[in-house]
């Protein structure tokens, strides 16, 4: 990525931003400090005045058990008696030097006198196994003086057992010679471990190789007194550089990039930038924040150096860097950034670049500073892999080279896997992330125990898709080329010439028939089996859907019906816009439905179901029938515009009957040319095209016009609450109606067109809240305006896929702080400016105990209150808010749990034990089951005259309306609106017992001349009497 | 035209039912299901008791439904301390009806009922079909009041069945199919309700423009005629050539203005700027602090 791409039209520094930023600053715990460094000196001064006579032979690991300590390297004790030393005694010698370097974190270095090593004790295991042994005297003389002692892996990443450090009450104690070689020995081309030491002659006879990996960690362990020196002294005399270091480090952590990108390598970077002069002390620190970002996104795969001055490498030596390392930041032949992987670099550049535009900006610093999100939100698509060492037996001759240990296999073994994934599959990602799935304890293990083995590993391996994921074939090089010979040995021989439209005939792999999320997962099955020989079970797919044939089929058939419904209304749109011969013509057709942009479930089918109505055979619709409940039909709402005219009148009633008499002419005029079935209504027009019922209402401006006279009116003649007046509320709805809500649902819909997976998102999100029986506790619209907040978030990289976009919507629903800010939703395209912005929160914050709990606000309400001033009501946004909780719990046991579950089958489960009573529903009344078979548009037959069937009628939607209006102030009802069969009660707490008044006695009884009690039985016999032929059952579950 | 769901839609159906039908593609139709019931004679039950009761106590009235409805129910009855000879009574399930409560009364009551009225309902829509009903009965005598106050807890429980010829409760599904039935008027029925209206309203705005006619022209009973001022015609603005930098800035450079004169003018513009920035500063801490808080911020 290279910076010209970003956005250079930036913010000035503001002071609420430095305040921001100062905040940021890490707060030392005095008390802690000081506790800290006096340890340190006691440590200093234990070392530097202990004695002790023991003498061994380094090769003696065992030593070490009679005095309760295990040698960290005991594992490899074959591999250290076959190195050798010129000087095989190993004694305690006081340390030539021991520092205190109290900066931002205590540490201690301390030198080992270089009397102990050999001329050669480089290579090999012998400086780790002496260096080790130095640890354990040091631990030994330790012991009993301080309260914890423990080893903790070391290394530039601290994740090293081979090269352990000691951790004292807190206070990490490293160990270093400085003298044992020069540091050119270390350059990658040079073997300084040979394999057959490690693992034995059997495998790696005579067989030397480079050791690039091995020299770094050897590097690293000689170099890194010195080096943190040498930041250390640069970082001081910057503190806004620190400061961006702080915000930096967070912001990967967030991200979780701070494994790779550790402290010192952004320390290291942040270095080379002030030694450039491009960060100077009196810079501000946004100014600083974007210098760096700049350089981190601009971080080029060239071999850089910390210190530009420095005497730079000889070409050929910089040349196996790069051939080495995906990444280098070279300082004295130690590459600091060596275990950065090119994918790791592609996501913090993707995170960073998307950050940037932003830095400045005071509503933006949570999301990029504060906010953290899952790491399995983070991909589009996850899987786990676990890897067994004695899986890659067979391949350790591979393997084996350049690495000590199974962490070393395993961990070659991954950047093998990476880079064949990159042969294979590079166009269908944009960048893979491996993560290890951790116990948090493994960094540090006790000094009488060994540092876990790890023989099996577990990894979550994430993937950001692009457009071609799914793509059935892979398109190799043209015929006949060597490329084309490599092609072929690389899928071993199961590509096959193919013949392409534009006559270019190339090798191709061919996994699938059509496009199909199975087609990656059989590449990697396929890199895993045949290149790795492991085998099928090492890696599991998690997903939201199962992958069984029945789900598949499921999504096709929701993806077949949206299709359907945007063809059929594109088409109808023509056909009423070209429609002649009625009184006004029409100028403007608007869909405005969740079925058009798929955000709606299909269930049972967008497809109207066929009509047969034995009666009245004349009409052109059906009416239900009693003791007969057809199975729900949808109808897509089409407003439409016409064109102007002076002759409306100023009587609201007279242009509704108009309008009526109009719908009349459109529908006579939709029969006669287009043979299609319509029937009007007084208020709208209903059509029957391609099998899907639209319904037409003509939205009049007048009507506007006449009712903002009305106000006005009132106005005038000096009324005050305008907005509580029937006139002001008449207005409200007219405007929310056919205004607001038309805007939103045109920006929805764009927002669908660019993003392919919102409507899945939605559909899953509509389902999950039903399954959680919260149906109608949140408006349409702000479900679909939440799921865009989740996909359009500032600051975090946009998902491309239904797993990712719902894993933050779940996030986003369960730690927005609803009460405290309200949510702000921009579509991505036009956010609100740093003025308009604090503006709205300022507001917020002052109409806060007037507004409804949660706040949404967005470009058509800017008050954020439009869409849920009823719902959902504080209780009901917690209960949303632990269940999302919840079910992020189960998608995160997705992602890391051993066995793969159906997490769409889990998380759509309903549970019906928190309810008060449950009112089980007749399995008929159930409209908006799935249907048992599926329903195909009716087909377009001259001879035979389809009819609109009874459309938008759910009598549990219906009931559900009832039980709240007549039971509310009692009780509150959650049901599934996607076919439940049951509905929930809860009584409301505070109406169990009420003092004796006639004004709260309505479905209470008598229990004493001052008291009187719910009466539940009456309730539920009510909801009996009214719910006749829907309900089947009334069920008090507690007394 | 979702029957229930538009009316969710409309928080204002409450106000608006019988004169807003509707100006947005809907038909908002009161569901009066609350029809007449037609109402047994039973013949009237004896009580008779010595009264001493506080006046101002909440009664009650057991009953049930009757038929496989068997739950004890409560009728609260209060003496209504507005009217001398009313009382309230409440809790009344709406899908009773008003005669059968008057039935009820009367089983007891000893003097006639002189008038009754469905006051409110507890329904979230207020409409008076659903929910629990609120009624104000007004006997002939005020002493009839303290009477069946007194009496109402020792009667029943009264059985709603025994007092209903065919006992048949409206449900929310007949009440949905019927109304969704009355959505569908036919052609002609549309065009004519169309017709009617408009010729009607054809002639009441000819009219209205004829009394507004005569108004201009000739006197009213005082003797006076109307006479309005005429409309001013605008005149276009023209922008003359200083304004034009303050609208859009077309060379770009504004004129600076110093409007300080004295130095005294200068320094207090100087301080006031300064006070401005602390203001500006402060509001940006007081911001700041609130973000912090909201992050900290725990819902559960």
């Amino acid at each position: 990525m290279e910076t010209d791409e970003l956005n250079e039209d930036v913010l000035p520094m503001t002071n609420a931003f430095k305040l921001l930023c100062e905040d940021f600053t890490p707060k030392h715990n005095k008390k802690e400090v000081e506790r800290q460094r006096q340890t340190a000196r006691k440590i200093k001064n234990e070392l530097e005045n202990a004695k002790s006579d023991l003498k061994i032979e380094y090769k003696n690991l065992d030593f070490w058990t009679q005095h309760d300590i295990k040698h960290p390297l005991h594992h490899l004790q074959k591999a250290i008696n076959a190195t050798s030393s010129s000087v095989t005694d190993f004694k305690w010698v006081k340390p030539s030097k021991i520092s205190i370097f109290d900066s931002r974190k205590l540490q201690i270095f301390v030198e080992i006198p270089s009397e102990l090593f050999g001329n050669r004790d480089y290579l090999n295991l012998t400086y780790p196994a002496k260096r080790a042994h130095f640890l354990c005297f040091a631990a030994k003389i330790l012991s009993g003086k301080f309260e914890k002692i423990e080893f903790v892996a070391g290394g530039i990443n601290r994740d090293d057992p081979i090269f352990p450090d000691l951790f004292v009450d807190g206070v990490r104690v490293s160990f270093y010679t400085s003298e044992l070689a020069k540091t050119k020995r270390f350059v990658p081309s040079i073997g300084n471990l040979r394999p057959a030491t490690v693992f034995g002659e059997n495998l790696f006879k005579g067989i030397e190789n480079a050791t690039p990996m091995f020299n770094q960690r050897m590097l690293w362990s000689l170099l890194e007194f010195e080096l943190v020196q040498e930041l250390e002294k640069q970082m001081k005399t910057h503190p806004t550089a620190l400061l961006a270091l702080h915000l930096l480090q967070s912001v990967l952590e967030h991200r979780h990039l701070n494994l790779v990108f550790s402290p010192i390598v952004l320390t290291a970077r942040i270095v080379r930038l002030i030694k450039n002069g491009q960060i100077t002390e009196k810079q501000e620190i946004l100014t600083v924040l974007r210098v760096i970002f700049k350089d981190f996104i601009s971080w080029s795969s060239d071999v850089e150096y910390l210190d530009v001055n420095d005497e730079q490498m000889e070409d050929d030596v910089e040349e196996e860097y790069s051939q080495h390392f995906d990444v280098n930041l070279i300082w004295r032949h130690l590459n600091i950034a060596s275990r950065i992987s090119k994918n790791q670099m592609a996501r913090m550049k993707k995170e960073l670049a998307t950050c940037y535009p932003l830095l400045g900006q005071v509503y933006t610093f949570d999301p990029i500073f504060i906010d953290k999100s899952p790491v399995f939100a983070q991909y589009d698509h996850v899987a786990r892999l676990q890897i067994n060492v004695a899986q890659l037996q067979p391949l350790l001759g591979e393997f084996g080279c350049d690495s000590v240990d199974n962490r070393d296999v395993i961990c070659q073994f991954l950047r093998s896997l990476e880079h064949r994934i990159e042969q294979t599959m590079s166009e269908r990602y944009e960048f893979l992330g491996i993560h290890e799935i951790l116990d948090p304890a493994h960094a540090t293990w006790k000094l009488g125990e060994y540092a876990s083995q790890q023989r099996q590993k577990t990894f979550l391996v994430g993937f950001r898709s692009t457009s071609a994921w799914k793509n059935p074939l892979t398109v190799g090089p043209s015929a006949q080329t060597n490329e084309a010979k490599e092609f072929r040995t690389l899928w071993k021989d199961t590509s096959e010439l193919r013949k392409f439209a534009d006559t270019r005939i190339c090798e191709c792999v061919v996994w699938n028939e059509k496009p199909s999320d199975k087609v990656p997962r059989a590449i990697l099955q396929f890199v895993l089996q045949k290149m790795f020989h492991l085998p099928a079970t090492c890696l599991s797919w998690r997903s939201l859907t199962s992958s069984s044939n029945s789900s598949e089929a499921d999504r096709a058939h929701e993806k077949k019906s949206q299709e359907a419904v945007f063809q059929a209304f594109t088409d109808l749109s023509m056909l009423l816009r070209g429609l002649k011969g009625i009184p006004l013509m029409i100028t403007n057709v608007h869909g405005v439905s969740g079925y058009i942009r798929g955000s709606e479930p299909a269930y049972p089918s967008v497809f109207a179901a066929s009509a047969t109505s034995s009666r009245d055979s004349g009409a052109r619709h059906v009416v239900p029938e009693a003791g007969k409940i057809p199975l729900y039909s949808p109808a897509v709402t089409v407003h439409i515009k016409l064109e102007y005219s002076g002759k409306w009148g100023n009587d609201v009633e007279a242009i509704r009957r108009l309008t009526s008499s109009l719908y009349v002419k459109i529908a006579e005029k939709l029969r006669s040319e287009h043979k299609l079935c319509a029937v009007p209504t007084i208020d709208q027009l209903f059509v029957l095209k391609s099998g899907i019922v639209f319904k037409i209402v003509v939205v009049n401006d007048r009507i506007l016009s006449i009712l903002e006279e009305d106000v006005q009116k009132l106005k005038d003649s000096g009324a005050s609450r305008i907005e509580s007046s029937i006139q002001g509320m008449r207005l409200a709805m007219w405007k929310k109606k056919f205004i607001a809500e038309p805007l939103l649902q045109m920006s929805l819909q764009s927002f669908a067109t660019s993003h392919k997976f919102f409507g899945s998102t939605v559909q899953l999100f509509k389902k999950w809240l039903g399954a959680k029986m919260l149906s109608g506790h949140l408006n349409d619209h702000i479900i679909e305006l939440l799921v865009v907040a989740a996909i359009s978030k500032r600051g975090a990289v946009e998902p491309q896929s239904t797993w990712s976009s719902f894993s933050r919507l779940l996030d986003l629903i369960a730690t927005h702080p609803w009460s405290a800010r309200p949510l702000f939703v921009d579509f991505g395209l036009k956010p609100w400016s740093e003025k308009e912005r604090s503006k709205l929160e300022e507001k917020f914050v002052k109409m806060r105990p007037i507004l409804p709990p949660m706040v949404v606000i967005h470009e058509e309400d800017h008050q954020g209150s439009k869409f849920t001033r009823e719902n959902p009501s504080g209780i009901v946004l917690n209960r949303l808010v632990a269940v999302a909780k919840d079910a992020l719990k189960l998608v995160e046991k997705q992602t890391i749990g051993e066995k793969a579950i159906d997490l769409e089958t889990s998380l759509l489960t309903e549970n019906l034990s928190p309810y008060d009573a449950v009112i089980h529903l007749e399995p008929t009344a159930v409209v908006r089951k799935k249907a048992l078979l599926e329903r195909r548009p009716i087909p377009e037959n001259p001879k035979f005259h389809p009819k609109i069937p009874v459309v938008e009628l759910d009598p549990v939607d219906e009931l559900v309306y009832q039980l709240n209006n007549n039971f509310h102030a009692v009780a509150m009802f959650f049901y599934n609106k996607y076919g439940g069969h049951n509905i929930g009660v809860m009584f409301k707490p505070q109406e169990e017992e009420v003092p004796a008044k006639i004004s709260r006695c309505s479905l209470h009884k008598s229990v004493s001349d001052t008291l009187l009690r719910l009466n539940r039985a009456e309730i539920l016999e009510n909801i009996q009497i009214m719910g006749e032929g829907v309900v089947a059952d009334v069920e008090l579950k507690k007394a | 035209m979702k029957i229930t769901q538009m009316t969710r839609d409309l928080p204002i159906k409450k106000y608006i039912v019988h004169h807003f039908r509707d100006d947005y593609g809907s038909q908002v139709v009161d569901m009066s299901c609350c029809s007449k019931k037609r109402v047994k004679k039973v013949p009237k039950k004896k009580c008779e008791k010595v009264i001493h009761l506080d006046p101002d106590a909440l009664r009650y009235l057991k009953f049930r439904i009757g038929g496989k409805y068997t739950t004890e129910r409560h009728l609260f009855l209060k003496k209504d301390p507005s009217k001398e000879k009313s009382i309230i009574v409440s809790n009344i399930p709406s899908f009773i009806g008003e005669e059968v409560i008057l039935a009820m009364i009367d089983q007891f009551a000893p003097f006639e009922v002189e008038e009754s009225i469905v006051q409110r309902s507890n329904a979230n829509d207020n409409s008076l079909s659903q929910g629990q009903l609120t009624m104000s009965i007004t006997f002939e005598k005020p002493e009839a009041i303290i009477q069946v106050l007194a009496l109402c807890q020792d009667i029943g429980p009264l059985t709603i069945t025994d007092f209903l010829e065919e006992p048949e409760f409206p449900s929310v599904l007949k009440d949905s199919m019927s109304l969704y039935k009355r959505l569908f008027p036919s052609e002609e029925q549309i065009q004519e309700m169309a017709d009617t209206y408009v010729e009607r309203y054809d002639v009441e705005q000819a009219e209205a423009r004829k009394e507004a006619k005569r108004k201009y022209s000739e006197p009213d009973e005082d003797g006076w005629i109307t006479v309005t001022k005429k409309k001013k015609t605008v005149k276009s603005m023209k922008l003359s050539k200083e304004d034009v930098p303050l609208i859009g800035g077309l060379n770009g450079k504004k004129k600076k203005v110093d409007l300080a004169y004295y130095t005294f003018q200068i320094k207090k513009n100087k301080q006031e700027k300064a006070q401005e920035l602390l203001k500006k500063f402060e509001e940006d801490r007081k911001r700041i602090a609130q973000l912090k808080q909201a992050r900290n911020f725990k819902p559960m």
